[in-house]
């Protein structure tokens, strides 16, 4: 059935009103937050002194660190040459259901590879896997999905890894979304085995001198944002905070200048100790839009490469020039084309099923019968009527 | 004689088909072109291009607003992203046997079926048997640019007639357009100003 437009109407006015009261509300946090930063910069080393205290005291503080750059700093776009090779790559997975048939997991990834001013073609490939129901029996029952895609991050490295390790040119590894990941409170073992090979993968990408860095899209993290109520001594967890936008915000207000860059930072945090020395992760903030209307995204970097202003340089440079392809989005193409190709449809997930399903009737395995639930749910409708 | 593939049916009438290829495959079809479905054993359709249509999509829409793009983003889209160039092809008649007939054929060729370019001697074979029935098939026609699409099919029909010594073809073929467009004056110029246009020597 459809909303009730009714109900919906009647409610719209106050809704309203009530964005408008916030994005007034933002606007003025915005100007607030933009002059504590200012005045943080003129006394950095006392800001990071007090960071770095309260992270002590603080288990759960999770907040932006400055580094050597200021941390109102604003850098010009980045016009440095890039001549080597991009990869991008991006997963997909079929999740199981307990109400199908047979219940499976399976992860699709691809990776386009980009030798830049070549001429050619981007090379695509892809790697499909079914997970075994061994490495997913837990309690008698199947793993959650958002363990399936855990495992889909870090196959997506691992392929990242082993792609670049045969190219002879310099490699830059584009990965959507962040590169670290946070030890959960419930982690399970199988959590602390993945969380290893992650840290695995990004030595050996270290070891090998291949630069990555991680694209967060239209971000809504507060790293930088909770780093100023730390420095304006306000408890992070407070509600009614003088600071209550995001980092985006903030930073459209920033970096107005199209492709210029915030500051780099790293991040105080307790919650990820395996993303430590030349593996910890470091930020900016970067205004990806070609137009006066400011688009942020958070590049998120490891150590090894902050350190480098050249590599950083780079980096910057080789987003911009990825975010210019796609005309008016400003949204790296090579990501974008990893994603087209990795998607998997709801129609390729059913057509897996069925390969399965016949697969395992060929050995005379005995099949459950869908659930009740699904049954009804998967009958034809009337046309018109949508699920 | 079979040439070069076009591609693969993808849907079919038994006025017309529809082929799919991809974009890789695009210098092999032109406009006008003879093409043959060989089906069962002694049994083949025979189609005349009448469109060849290239799809966009969203993200070919966003890259034209690029002020430049990359060499290699041009091949990723054309090479790598499943973007197929859909072919119609007007069915003008069949083989049966040894017999060439130009009427339309009794069964339309299925999906997946190969469709090839025919050669030199295939549409001497076709074009040269009976009355140039076929004709009236590319004249009923509504959706497709008559005119461009007969000098097109002239042109290469008549290089295949010359090339094996048969110089007198497109005077005959010419003729029967002019019969069959006598009462229609204003198809009959854009004919024969088509076939001018494209250089047809006469």
């Amino acid at each position: 059935m459809p909303f009730n437009y009714i109900d919906i109407n009647h409610q719209l006015p106050e809704y309203c009103e009530k964005v408008e009261n916030v994005r007034r509300l933002v606007s003025t946090n915005i100007d607030l937050a933009n002059m504590r930063l200012t005045e943080g910069a003129k006394n950095q080393d006392r800001a990071i002194e007090q960071i770095l205290e309260a992270g002590k005291n603080n288990q759960k503080l999770r907040c932006a660190l400055p580094g050597e750059e200021a941390m109102n700093s604003i850098f010009p776009p980045s016009n440095a040459g890039f001549s080597g090779v991009l990869i991008a790559t991006d997963g997909s997975q079929a999740n199981s259901s307990r109400h199908a048939r047979i219940e499976f997991s399976a992860i699709n990834i691809s990776a386009v590879i980009l030798e830049v001013n070549s001429g050619e073609a981007p090379l695509i490939r892809t790697k499909s896997e079914l997970i075994m129901p061994d490495d997913l029996l837990e309690e008698n029952s199947f793993e959650t999905d958002s363990h399936v895609a855990l495992l889909r991050d870090l196959k997506e490295r691992l392929f990242s890894a082993d792609l670049a390790r045969d190219i002879d040119k310099q490699v830059i590894i584009l990965i959507d979304g962040g590169l670290e990941l946070y030890r959960e409170l419930s982690a399970t073992s199988q959590y602390e085995k993945v969380l290893k090979q992650y840290r695995e993968v990004y030595e050996d990408l270290y070891s090998q001198k291949v630069l990555y860095s991680g694209f967060i899209d239209k971000p809504g993290s507060k790293l930088v944002v909770s780093m100023l109520q730390v420095l304006s001594g306000e408890d992070i967890s407070n509600d009614n905070s003088t600071f209550r936008l995001s980092d985006r915000k903030l930073f459209s207000k920033i970096l107005k200048q199209p492709g210029s860059r915030s500051a780099i930072f790293s991040i105080q945090s307790h919650q990820t100790p395996n993303f430590v020395d030349e593996m910890a992760t470091h930020f900016f903030y970067i205004n990806t839009s070609h137009t006066e209307e400011p688009n942020i995204a958070r590049i998120e970097i490891p150590a090894w490469v902050a350190r480098e202003c050249e590599l950083v340089n780079l980096i910057h440079s080789v987003i911009l020039k990825q975010c210019a392809i796609a005309g008016n989005v400003p949204y790296p193409y090579l990501i974008h084309r990893a994603h087209e190709e990795a998607i998997v449809r709801f129609e390729e997930s059913n057509q897996l099923e069925t390969i399965i399903l016949n697969a395992l009737i060929e050995r005379g395995v005995y099949i459950d019968e869908k659930s009740g639930k699904q049954t009804l749910k998967d009958l034809e409708r009337r046309k018109g009527m949508k699920p | 004689m079979k040439g070069q593939v076009v591609g693969k049916l993808l849907r079919a009438s038994t006025v017309g088909y529809v082929v799919g290829c991809r974009l890789s495959q695009i210098d092999v079809p032109s406009l006008g072109a003879l093409v043959i479905v060989p089906l069962k054993k002694n049994y083949s359709v025979y189609g005349l291009i009448t469109d060849i249509h290239i799809d966009d999509d969203g993200l070919v829409r966003q890259l034209v607003l690029s002020e430049q793009i990359a060499p290699e983003i041009i091949a990723d889209n054309r090479q790598n992203r499943n973007v197929p160039v859909e072919i119609s092809v007007l069915a003008v008649g069949f083989q049966q046997g040894d017999t060439v007939s130009h009427l339309l054929p009794p069964r339309p060729p299925l999906s997946l079926d190969t469709i090839y370019i025919c050669e030199y001697p295939e549409i001497v074979r076709f074009t040269g048997n009976g009355h140039f029935g076929y004709f009236r098939h590319i004249l009923r026609g509504v959706d497709y640019p008559i005119p461009e699409i007969l000098a097109a099919h002239l042109q290469q029909a008549q290089a295949a007639h010359s090339n094996m010594d048969d110089s007198g073809w497109l005077e005959l073929a010419t003729q029967e357009l002019i019969t069959l467009l006598r009462d229609d004056y204003q198809m009959l110029m854009n004919v024969l100003g088509a076939l001018a246009d494209m250089n047809v020597k006469m």
